[in-house]
């Protein structure tokens, strides 16, 4: 990890009809970090998630990537520009081979040429994640940590400079879970800079560098993970009120 | 290239070549029979090619086709032949491009009624300038050219469709519909930029449509924008690619060809019962062969013995 | 001239913004967009002529007794043919085709069975078309009383939505069926309820313009077009918003016709349609959902 940092957030705020959803949110993610976006249900992590992806276009603020800025850019751009993602309700396409929708993350970047190089390549990212050989298999045929893998696999081919993970290990098994942490490790071993949004404390704590915690939309508390989450705000966002005798 | 990845465009020559000399060969009722089916496949198969993989529903084929047929009325006179099937060409794209600006960003039940709309909208429009600009409802289309060469062109025509389908398939805009189809608000995160893409291929489609209604326009000798814009043939054009489904090239072919035997024996004999034929058959579709009968057979066939000590369905999760 | 033309237009326009609410109903409540509505209008129009016809019974009578069958059988239809695709498809894009092209197949197989039955004349009847005096314009009494209806049948289907239990049932599972379907809400019962309701509307309007208006067995596909482009103009399942934009597209077709052309009325509907599509997708007065 550098001190540079590859993504820098800015004042950002969104607004859905009457609920702030994301309200003044700032952070800088270092290149090579893994980088730890925690709160409760309803805290506005996804929805910053998919201001970063490009999914939603922020009403106020800049996204800093390397400098430029690419908030409110359509996600296609941003997707070129080397913002990968997952999502927390996978998102395969069924009628395709488990090879074809590793594909789909490789078809479209700029300067990719459409030849026999592309299944190659296909084939490698699937090898990464642990799926080599079972291109050719369809995505039912594949278990649920498989398939997330395989959602892995697809953002991995677009080599971005930044992957949002969002609850990406949301639903394993105590293995599973193991397998997972071993992966997103290796993947930043690559040079990767990491986003996760995550439930599952345990891989927090092992996994994340630095991490934010988000409440009500704003940013409640920022630090090493056992620095914020023994915080008494992050404490009282995640078990509510204290009591008041 | 090596030798497999030439074949369909070398079976599709083969194909054409042996039908090319039908005329030759058979009478002039079977001639127009096999012309209105040649007709059929066009559009059924440029139709497949944009609504199969965007599961985009246009009802607007006869929009296109109307435009080539009236071009020809008006310019078939005054311009050499392959001139006027040049505008038609470009008049079609070009009212395609209009129409998938304006919709292609919307999702897919308001393209439906747009399109739906859109014949009746062209058609009054036309009959409006017809009536109030050039004081005429009708136009006559008075060109020689024989039942031969019309199907000679829609045979050539329906070559270069099927070629570029295949193309296609191949093609990275291929993939890239296969991929809206599946999931487009997550294209859109793998660089995918959908309008665009979806656009193209509209426009592609649209334009093999008008070509079809000018290679057709000189077969009816009279033409007024009732005749030019009906709208029953956008809804069988649909029936035939859905007939016929659209996971294979060949099944919008299939279905055409099917359809055309079925719409002339009716038409000859229950002139009257053509509507309830026609929805019987979108039911049927809809009910009992949601994939089309290429896609039923395809199913056939890969899975010849159906084992039912395997009827259990797996829950992996 | 333009006392006639706002009367006709508003007359015209009554019955567009019936049509547009019971077709936003059936809409939004299941998902299922009904491109065979207008057959069922026809179907009703035809059905209150022939009854007219041999028992010579008043058509607003004959509602009484159309509306009702006519609730039944798009209960039935809905019932029968539209919940085993919802049992295969479940939600989204997969439902919207199968349900439009089972539409589609209605749209024909009932059209079919009108031009079997009546032929493709075209058909009229006259009933109550005694000329009655407003200001300076005369309107006929039949056309009135359409536009009565769509008044009262209009403020009853809001006070329903509105007012009532099983109103609040039909929007809860517009906005979100899943969460209906988890505070208790037979969602299939909803849905199959607000497809009767459409079609019941189709109907009654079909006995009010069969008094006054030529009409052909082929001639649902207009009502269709234009109910759903009040439907998007509107904002899908926004029944307010639907009156007054069947109300507005009446005016504007009056109008057109009196001051312009009338041939150029399904154009300015079309073109003004466009100009909603490009700016405002979600509908004059729907709201942007996430």
């Amino acid at each position: 990890m550098s001190a540079d940092p590859v993504l820098r957030l800015q004042g950002l705020r969104k607004s859905f009809g009457g609920l702030v959803a994301v309200n003044d949110v700032s952070f800088d993610v270092m290149r090579g970090e893994i980088f730890g976006l925690i709160g409760p249900n309803g805290s506005g992590k996804t929805t910053t998630m998919n201001l970063i992806s490009g999914a939603f276009r922020p009403d106020q603020g800049q996204i800093l990537l390397e400098g430029q800025d690419i908030a409110g850019q359509p996600a296609h751009l941003i997707a070129r520009r080397g913002i990968a993602r997952t999502f927390q309700l996978l998102r395969l396409i069924e009628d395709m081979s488990v090879l074809e929708n590793v594909m789909v993350g490789l078809a479209f970047r700029p300067r990719q040429p459409w030849d026999a190089t592309l299944r190659r390549r296909a084939a490698e990212f699937l090898e990464l994640v642990g799926l080599g050989g079972l291109g050719g298999a369809a995505v039912s045929e594949l278990t649920y940590i498989d398939q997330k893998r395989l959602e892995l696999a697809r953002a991995m081919a677009l080599e971005p400079k930044v992957l949002l993970l969002d609850e990406w290990l949301a639903g394993l098994n105590a293995t599973e879970l193991h397998t997972g942490i071993a992966m997103i490790r290796q993947i930043r071993s690559l040079g990767t800079t990491i986003i996760m949004v995550e439930h599952v404390m345990s891989a927090i704590h092992s996994l994340c560098d630095r991490c934010v915690v988000m409440n009500a939309g704003t940013r409640i508390a920022m630090g090493t993970p056992a620095a914020v989450l023994s915080d008494p705000l992050v404490v009282e966002a995640y078990l509510g009120e204290p009591v008041h005798a | 290239m090596n030798t497999t990845t030439l074949r369909p465009y070398l079976a599709i020559l083969a194909a054409a070549g042996l039908l090319a000399f039908t005329p030759l060969l058979v009478d002039s009722f079977w001639l127009t029979l096999a012309i209105g089916t040649l007709n059929y496949m066009i559009l059924a198969t440029a139709w497949g090619q944009f609504s199969g993989p965007t599961r985009y529903v246009s009802l607007a084929s006869v929009v296109f086709f109307g435009i080539g047929a009236y071009t020809v009325a008006v310019l078939g006179e005054v311009l050499p032949w392959p001139l006027v099937l040049l505008v038609a060409l470009l008049t079609g794209m070009g009212m395609a491009l209009l129409v998938g600006l304006a919709t292609l960003r919307l999702a897919g039940i308001y393209f439906v009624i747009f399109t739906f709309g859109l014949s009746e909208m062209v058609r009054q429009m036309v009959t409006w300038y017809e009536v109030n600009i050039t004081q005429s409802m009708g136009r006559y289309v008075f060109l020689d050219i024989s039942q031969e060469t019309i199907f000679w062109q829609l045979l050539g025509l329906l070559t270069l469709v099927l070629l570029g389908a295949v193309a296609l398939h191949r093609s990275r805009l291929g993939f890239a519909l296969r991929v809206i189809g599946g999931n487009e608000p997550m294209a859109r995160h793998f660089g995918l930029e959908p309008t665009r893409a979806k656009l193209g291929l509209f426009v592609a489609s649209s334009a093999v449509m008008a070509l079809a209604g000018a290679i057709m326009a000189p077969r009816w000798t009279y033409i007024d924008p009732a005749i030019a814009f009906n709208a029953t043939l956008s809804f069988q054009v649909v029936i035939m690619a859905m007939l016929g489904g659209m996971s294979r090239l060949w099944g919008p072919l299939l279905g055409a060809l099917l359809m055309s035997i079925l719409f002339e024996i009716l038409g000859s004999h229950f002139p009257q019962a053509f509507a309830l034929l026609l929805g019987l058959v979108f039911i049927v579709i809809v009910y009992l062969l949601p994939n089309g009968l290429s896609g039923r057979l395809s199913q056939l066939l890969a899975r010849p013995a159906p084992d039912l000590s395997l009827k259990e369905p797996h829950h992996e999760r | 001239m333009f006392m006639n033309a706002l009367l006709a237009g508003l007359t015209l326009g009554g019955v567009y913004a019936l049509v547009a609410m019971g077709l936003t109903i059936q809409y939004s409540v299941s998902r299922t967009m009904n491109l065979a509505y207008g057959e069922f209008l026809i179907g009703a129009a035809f059905a209150a002529y022939m009854l007219f016809g041999t028992l010579g019974i008043s058509p607003y009578l004959l509602a009484v007794v159309i509306v009702p069958v006519a609730f039944g059988l798009s209960w039935l239809v809905y019932r029968i043919m539209a919940t085993p695709l919802v049992r295969r498809a479940g939600t989204g894009m997969a439902l919207e085709i199968d349900s439009m092209l089972l539409t589609f197949g209605l749209l024909f197989a009932i059209m079919g069975i009108l031009l079997l039955v009546f032929g493709s004349n075209y058909t009229n009847y006259s009933y109550l078309a005694v000329p009655i005096r407003i200001l300076d314009a005369t309107v006929p009494a039949n056309r009135l009383l359409s536009f009565v209806a769509a008044l009262v049948v209009g403020g009853l289907g809001w006070v329903l939505l509105m007012r009532t239990r099983t109103g609040a049932a039909l929007r809860a599972v517009a906005v979100d069926p899943v969460g209906a379907r988890l505070v208790g809400i037979d969602v299939q019962w909803a849905a199959g309820l607000a497809f009767g309701l459409g079609g019941a509307v189709a109907a009654l309007c079909g006995v009010m313009v069969s008094t006054y208006l030529t009409f052909t067995a082929e001639m649902g596909v207009v009502f269709t077009m234009k109910a759903l482009i009040v439907v998007i103009m509107a904002g899908v399942g926004h029944v307010p918003g639907a009156l007054l934009a069947g109300l507005s597209l009446g005016l504007v077709e009056s109008f057109v016709a009196a001051y312009l052309d009338p041939g150029l009325t399904v154009a300015v509907i079309y073109a003004v349609f466009l100009l909603v599509l490009l700016l405002r997708p979600q509908g004059i007065f729907g709201r942007v959902v996430r």
